[in-house]
Order: structure tokens, then C-alpha cells, then sequence
């Protein structure tokens, strides 16, 4: 499945470099000049970007080919996901929260990829739900990085959260993206696990109507738990839609 | 009692018993501090019983959390952290009943906050809770019609999910 990402203005950090230091991506200590010109990691020419493979731990973050296109201010990057969750002195309000958010939203897919990493190994309910959040603003930024995630079989909590994300995104005017999305809750509609089961109906709402219901019709063959009931009551919603 | 929310439920079963490290090990992910943010203190929620529990934790939900979700907490009894140090921590844009409610239990080691993890583990008394996604949302839609002006409180998603509900027939509890 080529998974591929429709972009317009991938890079536009609001406050690009300033005094931070900046990390190429997999580096943890190299120094770089304070301000960068990025080289464009997407083709223009086909409107997609190759996104980094998701492979080894949070340490060696990505993989070589983006070292060399990718910057970015991991000390900024560790600050702000400090913040995640949160809710206490100035992200105390709904307000203050959104705007703490803004400096995910300006790193599109590459915050996505960061977080989800990190994702791996959080054990905080507050922060996993302040990533989580952080992905659904992300809106289609997130959805590509979110599937490599799955692809590779995270343990159920963590395809639970990703799951989660999804159901924020509106992929009804992207029926590609969505297709793909499509494939991947499928093969968690049918899990054994009660909760992944129900988050993943949840994440239907993402789909277009259409998809949603074929995909949550098809489960009514299998699902026979009290989740049975909302399947119904989500296939009356779509098809009212 | 207190209500403890920063937990997820299957860390905190109940009438166990005998609990093994692992057992503890889970659970101290629930208590432990994120020194690394500057955190001091654990918050609870002081309650009178199981029904205000639930209301605090519901708004806590609907105020806190940007999307409706699933929510556990665990309620201790007063005698479980009598003899901790206790504060009272208002947080100013906090819902009142959650504010007026709120307090830490300060100033502990990483060392005591494990010998805290077991004790209540094998508290007997400990109640564990959860709430699932659409029992929140029934509760929700009934809070709204308690507290019309909540509304205003709530994130796009909340007010996504519960305005297409405001018609179904309401909850019982």
C-alpha cells in the first residue's frame, strides 16, 4: 500500500529558528546554525512527501535519508511535550491549551512522527491523551504517520490511542486517504480485544458515509458483545447523513 | 474519600489481595511524579461520596479533556493518606466544583510515592472506576441540562459529539 500525503504548505514554523538549538532529526548533540534554509522533502511534482520510516527506538529517531532534510529543535520539540497534558498555570484554560498547540500544528506530519515515537514508550494518561489530541489537530497531517504506526503492530494500548485520533480526522473530501485508513481499521474491527473493537468503530466516523457503513455492516456479521448495539446506532447515523 | 483520576483501571484491581511487584511496578506509572515537569504533589479530589465522585470526574471529562473518552479513577478512603501531607491547590479556570475540590499530596519521594503505590493497592476499601466513552456522554447530555451554561466550557468535539444527542431520551442516572 503506497501511503502518500497531499501537501501545500508542509513547512511553515511560525517561529523557525530562533535561539534553540537545532538537532537534525537521529542526532542528539550536534550543533547547527542558528538559522537553516530547509531543502523541500516533498516532490512537487507529484504533491506527495516521502515521510521517514518509523524504525528503531526513540533514540535514532529517523531514518538516514531524512538526517538530511529534516531539522528541527528537539530541545523545543522535549519542552513542549513536557507540556502535553497538562492543565495546570497557564494551560490551565481551553484557551491556553490551543495555543500551547499551535507549536505542534507548525511542524505538520514531523510532529506527528515525533509524538508517535514517543507515544511508544509514555505511561502517563495525561500525556497519552494530550498526543492524542496533538494528532487530531494535526488533522491529515497525522493520518500517514499514524498508519506506518499500525503497520508495524503496536501493542493494543497504543493502536487503541492512534486509533483514537483518528476518529477527529474528516477524511471525506480525501477518498484515497481514506481507502487507506479504511484498510487499516478494518483489521481492527475484527480484533479480539473488546476495547480496540470499539475504538476502532469510532474511528468509522473518520470515513466518508459510504465506507463507514460497508465497514461497520460487515462487523455485525461478527460482533456480538454489547458493542452490537452502538455498530446499529452508528450505520442509522451515517445513513442519515 | 478521595478521588484519584490520573490512573487507568485495570492498574488498580480490586479485592486482589496479594499484589506482585509487577502488580506495582504498573501502578507507581499512575503515581509517579513527572519530576521533569516540576511536579511536587499528586492531585486528588476531595469527596463526599461515590455520586459526587462521579460528577467530579465528569467534569473534569467534559472541562479537561478536549474529547469525549473513556475515564477511571480510584476512590481512597480519608484513613488510607490521613497521615500525608496534604494541600489545597485552587486552580483559577478550573470548574468550581473541581477547583474547590482539588488538592495535592505534597512533597514526597520518589521512594515514599512507591510505598504509597502499595498501600493502596492493598487497600481494601479502594474502589477502582470506569467509566466508559458513552456512559460519559450519557452523563454529559445530562450535566447540560443541570448546567445549561457548561456549554460554553466545552471544546468543538464535545459539543460534535453531544449536540446530534441533545434529542435521544435521557439517562435514568
Amino acid at each position: 500500500m503506497a501511503l502518500t500525503l497531499r501537501r501545500t504548505q508542509f513547512w511553515k514554523p511560525k517561529e523557525p529558528f530562533t535561539n534553540d538549538t537545532k538537532h537534525t532529526l537521529g542526532s542528539d548533540s550536534q550543533e547547527l546554525p542558528s538559522r537553516i534554509v530547509l531543502p523541500p522533502v516533498f516532490s512537487a511534482s507529484t504533491g506527495t512527501i516521502p515521510l521517514p520510516d518509523l524504525q528503531g527506538s526513540p533514540q535514532d529517531e529517523w531514518d538516514s535519508s531524512s538526517r538530511r532534510s529534516v531539522v528541527y529543535p528537539e530541545k523545543r520539540f522535549r519542552k513542549e511535550y513536557l507540556r502535553l497534558g497538562t492543565v495546570t498555570g497557564d494551560l490551565a484554560t481551553a484557551e491556553g491549551r490551543a495555543r500551547a498547540g499551535l507549536f505542534w500544528t507548525d511542524w505538520g506530519a514531523y510532529a506527528a512522527e515525533w509524538l508517535i515515537l514517543r507515544l511508544r514508550d509514555e505511561t502517563n494518561v495525561d500525556v497519552v491523551a494530550g498526543v492524542v489530541d496533538v494528532l487530531t489537530s494535526l488533522g491529515e497531517e497525522s493520518v500517514v504517520p499514524i498508519l506506518r504506526a499500525l503497520e508495524k503492530q503496536p501493542e493494543a494500548e497504543k493502536a487503541a490511542s492512534l486509533l483514537e485520533a483518528l476518529e477527529w480526522i474528516d477524511l471525506s473530501d480525501n477518498l484515497p486517504l481514506a481507502r487507506d485508513v479504511a484498510d487499516k481499521i478494518k483489521v481492527y474491527l475484527s480484533d479480539e480485544k473488546y476495547e480496540l473493537r470499539e475504538v476502532a468503530y469510532y474511528a468509522t466516523r473518520a470515513l466518508p458515509p459510504a465506507i463507514a457503513t460497508e465497514l461497520l455492516e460487515l462487523s455485525l456479521t461478527w460482533e456480538m458483545s454489547d458493542l452490537r448495539e452502538f455498530v446499529a446506532s452508528e450505520i442509522r447515523d451515517r445513513n442519515s447523513e | 474519600m478521595w478521588l484519584l483520576r490520573r490512573v487507568k483501571a485495570e492498574r488498580w484491581p480490586e479485592g486482589q489481595g496479594k499484589y506482585t511487584q509487577e502488580d506495582v511496578a504498573a501502578a507507581y506509572e499512575d503515581l509517579r511524579l513527572r519530576r521533569e515537569n516540576d511536579e511536587t504533589g499528586i492531585s486528588v479530589y476531595k469527596v463526599a461520596d461515590e455520586k459526587e465522585a462521579e460528577n467530579v470526574a465528569l467534569l473534569y471529562a467534559m472541562t479537561l479533556r478536549r474529547r469525549p473518552q473513556k475515564f477511571d479513577y480510584i476512590l481512597i478512603p480519608d484513613t488510607a493518606i490521613a497521615d500525608l501531607p496534604m494541600r489545597k491547590e485552587t486552580e483559577e479556570g478550573h470548574h468550581p466544583s473541581l477547583s474547590d475540590r482539588h488538592y495535592e499530596i505534597d512533597g514526597l519521594t520518589d521512594k515514599e510515592v512507591e510505598q504509597l503505590t502499595t498501600r493502596l493497592l492493598g487497600c481494601e476499601e479502594r474502589r477502582t472506576f470506569h467509566l466508559d466513552r458513552r456512559r460519559v456522554e450519557s452523563l454529559a447530555l445530562n450535566q447540560i441540562d443541570a448546567e445549561p451554561q457548561l456549554a460554553d466550557e466545552l471544546s468543538p468535539e464535545w459539543l460534535k459529539t453531544l449536540e446530534p444527542r441533545r434529542s435521544e431520551p435521557k439517562s435514568d442516572s
